[in-house]
Order: C-alpha cells, then sequence, then structure tokens
C-alpha cells in the first residue's frame, strides 16, 4: 500500500471536510487523503516546511481540493503560489467555492486553477460533484510523467 | 382750318395779335366783346385805324400813348406794361363809350431777334376807374374814401400783372403756335400732322373735320376713314360715354375741359388718353395724348409700392417680432444668469479673464464681482490643477466647447469646491466670449464616494453571506442525510421523515439564499445591449431546462424581432418565464406554452409567454412582480416568489415593462417590452 497522500484537501470548515471526505470515502477516493485546514498548512505541506518539514517532497498529491475562503492564507494565495512556481503548478487544483461569484471564479481561472465546485446545499449534489471530480483527477487525468 | 387761331381766339384774355406795322392779325373772343367789334370787321385793319381816339374827349391820349408803347416794344424789344388808359369805344351807333384799360404789349421775335408780332394785351378797368372819378366829381368825398380808391386802383393793376405772369404760358405756346401758323400753312399743316399729340376737330355734326397722324394712331383708322364720318359710325356706342357727354358739353357751353379717359375701342381693347377739349367756331377741337404707358407705369408703380409697403410691413412685423423675441429671450437669458443656481462665467477665449459671472458664481468664489471682472481663474488663485485646466482650454479652443469636465477649484477663503463644467463659445460684437456653467459637484462626489464604499460593504456583505449562511445549511443537510444513510436501522420511520423534512427545508433554503443573491446582483450588473437574437435566447433557454428533467410539455415559438438588450440577462428572464409557465401549467394533463411576439410600438416590441395553466386572479396583478409574493401555497406549487421580481428587474432595467394577464384556471400571459434595435 502507497501511504503517498493522493488528495490534499484545504478546507476550513469542518463539516463540509467530513462531507467531501465522506463522498470520497464512499467511491474509495479518501484512502490517501489530507485534509489541513488553511492555506498556510497546506503551503507547509507542499514544500515541506514547518510541520511537514520531514516529508518527501518529490511525492506531490495528485490533486489538491481548495476552498477559497479560509482564514490566514486564503485559497486565492495558494492558488496563486503554487500555479505560480514551475515546480508545483503541475499539480492539478479544483476550487471548491460556496457561492457562483463570478469574482472568485474568473480570479480562480486567472491563476490556472484546473476546475471548480460551487459547494452546493444539496448533499447528494456536493458528493455527487467531488467524486465526479475526485475520480476524473485521480484515475483518469494521469499527471505528466 | 386753323386750330391755333382757334384756340388763340378762345382765349379768356382780352389779346390782340398786331403786325410790327400795328396792323391786327388776331383777335380773342372776349377782346372782341369788350370792344363792341367784330372779327371780320377789324381782322388786316391798323389798330389805330379801327380804335381811334374819342373825338368829343379833347384830352384824349390813348391813342397817342398806345403808340409811343407799341413803338417801344417794337426798338427795345421787351414788354411794355402800360399806366391806366382812357381808351373810349366807338359804339356801334357812331357814339363813343367811355373805357379804361391796363394794357400791356408784348413783343413776339423770331430767331433773328426781329419782332414778328406785338401781343397787345389789355383788361377792362372801367367800372373801377368810373366808380373813382365819380367819387372825385363828388368834392364831399372823404380824403379816406380816395385812398381807398387808389388801393383799388393798385389792386387792379397788380392783378393783371398777376393775370398776365399767370398767362405767360399758354402765351408762349400760343405765340408760337402763331409763329408757326403764319410762317407758312403747308409747314403748319404738316407740324400738326406731325406732332405727337393726336389733334381732331370735330364739327357740331360729329363729323370728322380734320385729323392728324397721330390721331389716326390713337383712333385705329385712317384719316381716309374718318373725314367726313361722324364719332358714332366709327365707335358705335359712344354716345353712351361719360366722354361723350363731356364733348357734347364743350360744343354746347363753349367751355374747354381738360380730362383723363380711358378709351373703349369697338374691339374690346383699351388705351388711356389725356384730353384737351378746346371750343372752336367748327365744333370742338381735341388735343390727345397717348398715357397708357404712362398709367400703366403708374399702376405699376402703384402695384410695386403697394407691395412694397406690404414687404415693408411684413419686414417691419418681422423686425419687431425678432427684436420682440431677442429681447425676450435676452430677459429669458438674463434671469437665466441671474437666477440660476449653477455658476455662470463669461469668459474672453482669447485670455480667459472674465466677462461677466452671475451672482452664483460670486458667491462660490467668494470674490466680489469687481473683483473678479478682467481677471482669470489663475490670478484670483481659483485654479489647484493648472495642467487639467489647460486641457480644458485647448478643447475650448480648438472646438469651441467642452462638456461635463471636472474640476477642483479653491474659493478665496481657501474652501476646495469640486466642479463640473461645461463651456460653449459664443461671438458677441465680434469678440470670441465662452459661456462656462459650473455646478458645485462637492456633495455630490462626496455621496458618490460614499455610495461607493456602501456598495463594496454590500458586495462583501452578500459575499459572505452566501458563503457563511450556506455553510450550516449544508451542514445540516449532508449530515441529515449521512444519518439517514447510515443509521437507518436505529431511526424509525417516522424519525427518518423528519429528517427528510429537516434536509428539504434546508435545500429550500439554500435555494432561497442563491434566489436572492441573483437578484440583488441584477440591480448591481451593468446591462451590455447589444442586438439580441430572441428566437436564440428562447431556445437556448428551454434546451436548459430540458437538461435538468424531461419537460413534459409542449412549447411552440413563432419568430421573433431582433431586441437591443443584454443577452445573459435575457436568458434569465427567459428561464424564468417559461420554467414559471411550466410550473403553473403542469396540472393540466396537455400542457401547451406559446412564446410570441404581440407589436411594436414607440420603437418597443412586445413579447409574450403564453401557458394553458391554473391562471390567477388579475386582482393579484399587482402582487405579481414583488419578491417574495406568491399567488399559490407551496404545496401546490414549490419556488420562492423570487423569479418574476428578477424578470422585472431586468426588463425595467433595459427601459421596458412587464405585465400579465390571466384568468382563474384558463392560464396567464405574461408580457415584456424591449427597445427594438
Amino acid at each position: 500500500m502507497n501511504n503517498a497522500v493522493e488528495i490534499l484537501l484545504v478546507e476550513d470548515n469542518p463539516y463540509d471536510a467530513e462531507m467531501a471526505i465522506s463522498a470520497l470515502k464512499s467511491k474509495n477516493l479518501a484512502n490517501n487523503l489530507l485534509h489541513v485546514e488553511d492555506g498556510a498548512e497546506a503551503i507547509d505541506f507542499i514544500y515541506g516546511q514547518g510541520k511537514f518539514s520531514t516529508r518527501n517532497i518529490e511525492q506531490q498529491p495528485r490533486l489538491i481540493l481548495l476552498d477559497l475562503k479560509m482564514p490566514k492564507v486564503s485559497g486565492i494565495e495558494v492558488l496563486e503560489q503554487l500555479k505560480g512556481d514551475d515546480t508545483t503548478k503541475h499539480i492539478p487544483i479544483v476550487v471548491l467555492t460556496s457561492s457562483k461569484e463570478e469574482k472568485d471564479i474568473v480570479e480562480s481561472y486567472k491563476l490556472g486553477v484546473n476546475s471548480y465546485i460551487v459547494k452546493p446545499v444539496d448533499f447528494n449534489k456536493f458528493s455527487e460533484s467531488v467524486v465526479e471530480l475526485g475520480m476524473y483527477w485521480i484515475l483518469i487525468n494521469q499527471p505528466p510523467v | 382750318m386753323v386750330p391755333f387761331q382757334s384756340i388763340f381766339e378762345a382765349l379768356p384774355g382780352l389779346n390782340l395779335i398786331l403786325k410790327p406795322d400795328f396792323t391786327i392779325v388776331a383777335v380773342t373772343e372776349t377782346y372782341l366783346a369788350a370792344t363792341l367789334t367784330k372779327r371780320e370787321e377789324i381782322l388786316g385793319r391798323g389798330i389805330f385805324d379801327v380804335f381811334p381816339d374819342n373825338p368829343g374827349d379833347p384830352t384824349a391820349d390813348g391813342v397817342s400813348n398806345l403808340r409811343k408803347s407799341l413803338n417801344t416794344v417794337l426798338q427795345t424789344k421787351v414788354i411794355q406794361t402800360m399806366a391806366v388808359q382812357k381808351y373810349d369805344i366807338l359804339r356801334p351807333d357812331g357814339t363813343f363809350e367811355e373805357k379804361y384799360w391796363s394794357p400791356q404789349n408784348k413783343p413776339v421775335l423770331n430767331e433773328n431777334n426781329e419782332v414778328l408780332y406785338i401781343i397787345h394785351r389789355v383788361e377792362d378797368v372801367t367800372e373801377y376807374i368810373k366808380a373813382k372819378q365819380d367819387q372825385e366829381n363828388k368834392d364831399q368825398l372823404t380824403e379816406n374814401l380816395l385812398q381807398k380808391v387808389r388801393e383799388m386802383e393798385m389792386e387792379i393793376f397788380n392783378s393783371s400783372q398777376e393775370l398776365k405772369l399767370m398767362n405767360e404760358d399758354l402765351e408762349t405756346k400760343v405765340q408760337l403756335g402763331i409763329k408757326e401758323l403764319y410762317k407758312s400753312e403747308q409747314q403748319f399743316r404738316r407740324t400738326l400732322d406731325n406732332l405727337l399729340e393726336g389733334i381732331q376737330i370735330i364739327g357740331f355734326d360729329w363729323k370728322y373735320i380734320y385729323v392728324n397722324k397721330s390721331l389716326t394712331r390713337h383712333g385705329k383708322y385712317s384719316k381716309e376713314e374718318l373725314l367726313g364720318h361722324t364719332m358714332m359710325e366709327k365707335y358705335p356706342g359712344i354716345e353712351h360715354t361719360e366722354l361723350f357727354k363731356v364733348l357734347g358739353q364743350c360744343m354746347d357751353d363753349k367751355t374747354s375741359k381738360h380730362l383723363e379717359n380711358e378709351f373703349i375701342y369697338p374691339d374690346g381693347s383699351s388705351a388711356w388718353f389725356e384730353l384737351s377739349v378746346q371750343p372752336v367756331d367748327e365744333g370742338i377741337f381735341v388735343l390727345s395724348v397717348d398715357i397708357t404707358e404712362r398709367k400703366m407705369a403708374e399702376a405699376n408703380l402703384q402695384k410695386l409700392n403697394e407691395e412694397l409697403e406690404q414687404k415693408v410691413q411684413g419686414r417691419t412685423a418681422l423686425l419687431e417680432e425678432n427684436i420682440r423675441q431677442l429681447k425676450e429671450s435676452e430677459e429669458k437669458f438674463q434671469k437665466v444668469f441671474d437666477s440660476s443656481v449653477a455658476s455662470i462665467a463669461i469668459t474672453r477665449v482669447n485670455d480667459f479673464t472674465y466677462y461677466d459671472v452671475n451672482p452664483s458664481f460670486v458667491i462660490m468664489t467668494g470674490f466680489t464681482k469687481e473683483e473678479i471682472i478682467g481677471k482669470t481663474a489663475i490670478e484670483l488663485g481659483l485654479i489647484i490643477d493648472i495642467d487639467r485646466r489647460s486641457e480644458v482650454i485647448k478643447q475650448i479652443q480648438e472646438t469651441g466647447r467642452a462638456v461635463n469636465f471636472e474640476l477642483t477649484v479653491k474659493n478665496r477663503f481657501g474652501k476646495v469646491v469640486e466642479v463640473m463644467s461645461s463651456a460653449e463659445t459664443i461671438l458677441l460684437n465680434g469678440e470670441k466670449l465662452a459661456i462656462n456653467i459650473t455646478t458645485d459637484i462637492t456633495e455630490r462626489k462626496r455621496v458618490e464616494r460614499q455610495l461607493a464604499a456602501l456598495n463594496k460593504e454590500l458586495e462583501a456583505f452578500t459575499y459572505s453571506v452566501s458563503h457563511d449562511l450556506r455553510a450550516p445549511l449544508r451542514a445540516i443537510n449532508g449530515f441529515s442525510d449521512m444519518l439517514i444513510s447510515n443509521y437507518s436501522a436505529q431511526i424509525d420511520a417516522n424519525g427518518q421523515r423528519f429528517l427528510n423534512i429537516v434536509k428539504t427545508n434546508a435545500t429550500n433554503m439554500g435555494q432561497l439564499i442563491d434566489d436572492l443573491l441573483n437578484f440583488s446582483r441584477i440591480g448591481r450588473l451593468n446591462v451590455n445591449l447589444y442586438s439580441v437574437d430572441m428566437n436564440e435566447v428562447f431556445e437556448q433557454a428551454i434546451s436548459e431546462l430540458h437538461q435538468d428533467k424531461l419537460l413534459p410539455v409542449t412549447i411552440t415559438i413563432e419568430k421573433l424581432p431582433l431586441a437591443k438588450a443584454d443577452n445573459t440577462l435575457m436568458k434569465q428572464v427567459a428561464i424564468n418565464l417559461v420554467s414559471n409557465a411550466i410550473k403553473y401549467s403542469s396540472k393540466n394533463p396537455k400542457p401547451q406554452i406559446e412564446v410570441g411576439f404581440l407589436e411594436c410600438e414607440n420603437e418597443m416590441n412586445t413579447y409574450y409567454v403564453k401557458d394553458n395553466g391554473v391562471g390567477f386572479d388579475m386582482k393579484y396583478t399587482e402582487k405579481l412582480f414583488g419578491v417574495f409574493q406568491r399567488l399559490h401555497s407551496v404545496k401546490d406549487f414549490e419556488g420562492t416568489g423570487v423569479g418574476l421580481a428578477i424578470v422585472q428587474r431586468i426588463i425595467t432595467r433595459h427601459g421596458g415593462k412587464v405585465w400579465a394577464e390571466a384568468m382563474e384556471e384558463k392560464g396567464a400571459t405574461f408580457y415584456f417590452t424591449l427597445p427594438i434595435v
């Protein structure tokens, strides 16, 4: 069993996180999932800093699910950092957003986001979207070697 | 035929014409009458032969005085006026009548300044002299009375002088005529014939006795056709004319007439003549001058004058109207200028010094009018951004105007005022001036900034609503769901039903938040107007609705005209109206929806979406488009009550309107208007 993190979930709302994990779990996509609660932690993880200093940064996640509205470092800032860095920009990032506020979506695409999901109130729809995207990026879309 | 002689003979004055040898060659009728003589008896005789001194009067000196005067005329060739003369007249019975005369002798000279004739002209003053003599004979006559008579004598003398002057013109003519006459009969005739004036002599029997060439032209008959014929033969009907009456009078009364007459020819044509009619022995002598052209010219002149008058009147009225309007507009402008809330300054375009400013400008700047006039805004220290001002000035000088430019100025008291100005150039007395109208927008700017800040806050607020309000709903919904799917064994059927109610309500609330956000966003969105294919809009809307679920409904779209609208917003309108129609016709076993075009009026297209659903009672039509207003219960038809409010907000933002017509259970039609392309 490969212990490398396949999905990095960056989400400050624990309930949203739990629901996403639950949805992914039902399709066996959550085995190698790591949940961090803000953008700063996400950056630390990717660059092997802070509490992730021991991590092998050669093994990057195959998908980052990134919430936009978070304390400390926001999702947009994370996107900006990762997509602006040649060493990390290949990591697929799917943005999770609470609203259809076009500003967020346009901004995300400008920064090079790979896809986005508007978190619907309806749990079923939410899980469907998360699972669909997770499947696509994990199973179908192979990263460039 | 001696027409001039006839005229002469008809003259009112007492005249004799004498040869230099004093033989009488012509005499007027009046002279004959006054001297009790007959023409045939005196013509050709010497004047002194005809009029000898009274042999009964030893003091008679008439002959010698007259002879002396005539001889003087022959010598001096100058007119001689004699003192009042006693010159008695030989009566036919051989006795003498005592007579007093005021004579005058005038020479008629030829080209060589030789005396051809002498016109001897007299006034009979016998009655006055006699009266005077009577008085003298009576010794008791007072000196006063005598004086009066002397004065009378003077008066008579003076009046004879006056008369002389008055007749001088006529006499000249007569003299000329006589000259011609006596030179040679043939020459005379030729002269008459060749005169431009028409001459005719008509006998008492109305037959033409003499006509000259001009007359044949005036009369439109040849000499041969006229002579020996009567006027009535040649001009049938003339006996009923005014002219004929006048001619007849001349004949009967031996009076002369002068008149202007429009003569109508037998062929209906007409001409104007100036006629001079003189009675002569044979009948009447008529001198005619064709004045048709003059008359026409007169008429033309009259017409031209009238036209000119009218034109002048018209022009005057126009001018007066212009002046009135000018005055009115001046007054208007003055009023506007004086009372305008906006600051108005008139500046010279060449140096931008102030020419005139209104009270509002004075208040805004804090300077007095006297301080402002003649100075520039820079000299007054009003301008903060000099470059910006130069930019505006350049624009005014180049294009003659500048519209809605914003400037920041500082007034006399250091108060900074934000203003919006427009300037337009005019020419006044040859000088180019700019009228600057300035409005203080400091307050507006402040409100604008406040509004912008509020808008930003509102945006942040809606963002957080959309984000933070939905998160707990998601949790409620999600965890209820997980409870149902993962703990179904532990929860009984009633508990599961409750959980489903929780879920449904959370979902509804989520929908409500989405709709509200959407509604508020439309108010803030920019409307981008393009030509929009309304058929495409509805087709896309319907296909999107189809994606959600198969629509159990027949939808027909007729050909729709283009609209000037925002494509994205139109799609929202279409989706809302069509989904509304689907929803409310869902209980009809054969639901039908029709999208169509009604009319184009006042540059607005009216479209409609019609269904055969439950309809509604028209008395609630007002409530239809309000936010959260619903005419049906959620139990019957789900929904948040925001859809139609969104439709109305979008259509209103396009300058259109939306309304509905319906009957309960008979379907509803929603109309909306959009500007044409």
